[in-house]
């Protein structure tokens, strides 16, 4: 019992020194996001395929949601190549910097 | 020439035919989502969901928020699809009309988000 609360205790820093690594930080993002604003910059741009839709507004999304987003479309459990070329590009440092760019914009 | 014209006023005749069918009915989608309970983890506004890893809908493209639904639907191994836990299961029990009326309630919805570079 002992051991596993030990375990859990360890398993727990160890989740915080991970989320520790990857704060966002908007300022650094401002170099990053020349990818995004080139289709969620322009109102009523659309993708096309295989539906026709507007992309996302994310300004003010939350940045956990937005950071999930792109790993999921970098790790394919969102299956878009546009977005993967782009996702598969960024580190986790990167996401966490432009979910936090775009969770700030008001 | 005549072929053109019939090409044309067919294509005219889908594209209104589309539009009417991608509208969708707010007050439906209103009961649509209490029927499915969205608001529990998404919020009652839908815009102020009750973990940080969920999106605010609130005001999304109606076209953008009736995607995302058809994309859970499709799974990840479809074209531009979606794998998700919670969202996989609901979006496959959603009718094709359940999904405009959701959209188009969401989308009618006030929100704070902005499309800005």
């Amino acid at each position: 019992m002992k051991k596993l609360i030990a375990l859990l205790a360890l398993a727990s820093l160890a989740n915080l020194a991970a989320a520790a690594d990857v704060v966002g930080n908007a300022k650094a993002a401002e170099n990053k996001v020349s990818m995004c604003i080139g289709c969620h910059g322009i109102p009523g741009y659309k993708a096309t395929f295989p539906e026709v839709y507007q992309v996302p507004m994310l300004g003010g999304q939350s940045a956990q949601y937005i950071q999930n987003a792109l790993m999921a479309y970098k790790k394919g459990d969102r299956n878009m190549p546009t977005m993967h070329g782009i996702a598969a590009s960024l580190s986790e440092q990167d996401m966490a910097d432009i979910a936090a760019y775009y969770s700030q914009q008001k | 020439m005549k072929k053109i014209f019939a090409g044309v006023a067919f294509l005219l005749s889908t594209s209104v035919f589309m539009h009417a069918q991608a509208a969708g009915n707010i007050a439906a989608g209103e009961a649509a989502v209490k029927k499915y309970s969205c608001a529990a983890c998404h919020g009652a506004d839908f815009h102020s969901p009750t973990t940080p890893d969920i999106p605010r809908l609130a005001g999304q493209p109606q076209d953008y928020l009736q995607h995302a639904l058809i994309a859970y639907q499709r799974g990840a191994s479809g074209p531009n699809g979606r794998n998700n836990a919670v969202m996989g299961g609901l979006a496959k029990s959603l009718s094709h009309q359940e999904i405009q009326d959701i959209a188009a309630y969401l989308h009618s919805l006030p929100t704070t988000l902005v499309l800005r570079k």
